[in-house]
């Protein structure tokens, strides 16, 4: 623990305290095996390290509440290759100036399942499928959004204005005007088999803020230098316990169910404890909607 | 240590008379240094044999805890040296009987049981071996230890080989007189408390060689006495 000037001084010790290494985790439970009479007792090391990998993967899914968010700009092709510890989005915005302040906010953007990310079969002129020299059906990019970027509707202000717009061609007919289908900033689709986030043309050249959740091993798979928020650290060592005891034949079922219990237990801490939320929180929010007009 | 000299003249006290002969200093080392490889070797079994009374709660916490008795005689063979690195593998010490740890500036050094669960590991991404997480495979006198990076600062703890012990004498006047000034001197290698056992396994194998079946009889007898009051106690 460094002193407290060192620690203001050096940016990278900074909340550092909130987070245990897996090394430190790995290394109380090969302490806690070190006694005789111990279930622990002959695991190896290995098994364990790969308990709390599985462990990290499991509980920071449950309860970690803790997305990454990256920036980038929106290529004219409208694709971005997600992370590569990505497991599912949390937000995606893009970011806009505020006029009145030059700031800089995120507006969140809308998810539109019409985006074809379907995979073309190749068919010859009789529309029958075919084949390559592996007996496999060719398939490629046909008329999906990886070939044909997804081109958006554009957003009218005034409904009540005469002009051309997003109409389905009734002239100065807004009735009609399918508003399920209007994004104000932008809309997006996540690709999750083929890795890609795909965006809709008025997003071209915006920057845009992905905030997704990952599986709690985003700083380098091989490293040991893994670390998991406090708040989860018994929960992830009853974890490692109780599946390392798992499959132990001298193991009396009623150890291995109180410890199946006692994660399930920490579990639901470690949940309550990552959910940020308190009452304050809810007052601030219950105000601003009172507040409103 | 025990020392040679008390132990032969105790040996003696009950081995020689006029009828069963004489026992020579050349016949009490064979005999002295078969029972230290005996004793060495029982430790184990009669630790594993506490470690069970242990976890059915029949061991006392204190000094009357058997198993850390029996590992206190154990560490009387413990030490430490930096083994030496000949490519592809590390080199065990020469006098190595039993690993206790290996380990690296960084870290402990795994030790596998076997070959199969060296390999299966490695094939394993996610238990991949690592500079803070090395593994080892022990081959006769060699220890590949894995990642092949590490090729030097490993040290181990292990259990050595008990020193041979050597009753060393001059001849005067046709008789045998104790000479501890010798080089080539050297007292029993065990723990102190093990001086009484080591006798009446001596004494046993002397029954044996002098087909003296009341010695036999006898030295038995105690060390089944012996290993009963163990057990109760």
């Amino acid at each position: 623990m460094p002193t407290e000037q060192a620690y203001y001084a050096d940016e990278t010790q900074h909340g550092n305290y909130q987070y245990v290494t897996a090394t430190e985790i790995l290394a109380a439970m090969e302490m806690e095996a070190l006694d005789d009479d111990s279930y622990l007792k002959n695991t190896p090391r290995y098994k364990m390290f790969y308990h709390l990998r599985q462990g990290i993967k499991e509980i920071t899914r449950q309860a970690s509440n803790e997305p990454l968010a990256i920036e980038f700009i929106v290529p004219e092709t409208l694709v971005w290759t997600m992370p590569p510890n990505y497991v599912d989005y949390y937000r995606v915005s893009v970011v806009v100036t505020d006029n009145a302040t030059s700031s800089k906010r995120l507006m969140p953007l809308d998810i539109n399942q019409n985006i074809n990310t379907a995979t073309g079969y190749v068919q010859d002129n009789a529309n029958a499928l075919t084949f390559d020299g592996d007996g496999n059906v060719i398939t490629d990019d046909i008329s999906n959004a990886y070939a044909i970027p997804y081109k958006t509707y554009q957003f009218l202000g005034d409904f009540n204005k005469d002009g051309v717009g997003y109409n389905h061609g009734y002239t100065n007919n807004y009735s009609r005007i399918d508003t399920a289908k209007l994004s104000e900033y932008g809309e997006f689709k996540p690709d999750p088999k083929r890795g890609k986030l795909l965006f809709s043309s008025q997003l071209s050249g915006q920057t845009v803020v992905l905030e997704y959740i990952s599986d709690g091993l985003q700083n380098d798979l091989t490293s040991d230098e893994i670390t998991v928020h406090k708040e989860i650290e018994q929960c992830l060592k009853d974890w490692i316990y109780a599946e390392s005891i798992r499959m132990k034949r001298n193991v009396p079922q009623s150890e291995r169910e109180s410890a199946r219990r006692r994660y399930k237990t920490t579990l639901h801490s470690a949940k309550i404890d990552r959910m940020d939320f308190n009452l304050v929180e809810l007052n601030r929010a219950m105000r601003t909607k009172t507040m409103l007009p | 240590m025990i020392s040679i000299d008390r132990v032969y003249k105790t040996v003696l006290t009950y081995v020689n008379s006029d009828i069963r002969g004489n026992v020579t200093p050349a016949e009490l080392k064979l005999a002295v240094n078969d029972s230290v490889q005996e004793i060495y070797e029982e430790y184990i079994i009669e630790l594993n044999r506490f470690l069970n009374r242990e976890n059915r709660g029949l061991i006392g916490g204190g000094i009357e805890n058997m198993p850390d008795r029996i590992r206190e005689k154990l560490q009387h063979f413990s030490t430490t040296a930096t083994l030496t690195y000949s490519a592809p593998n590390f080199q065990l010490p020469a006098n190595y009987r039993y690993i206790d740890m290996v380990y690296t500036n960084l870290g402990r050094v795994e030790i596998m049981k076997n070959a199969r669960e060296f390999r299966t590991i490695l094939n394993f991404s996610h238990t991949a071996p690592t500079l803070t997480r090395p593994i080892a495979l022990q081959q006769g006198t060699n220890l590949k230890i894995l990642p092949t990076t590490i090729v030097s600062n490993v040290s181990i703890d292990y259990l050595r080989n008990p020193l041979l012990a050597n009753w060393t004498y001059n001849v005067v006047s046709g008789a045998e007189i104790y000479n501890p000034s010798a080089n080539d001197h050297q007292d029993v290698d065990l723990h102190p408390s093990e001086e009484n056992n080591l006798i009446i396994r001596v004494a046993q194998r002397f029954g044996v060689n002098l087909k003296e079946t009341d010695l036999q009889a006898s030295t038995t007898s105690e060390k089944t006495q012996d290993s009963n009051n163990e057990m109760q106690s």
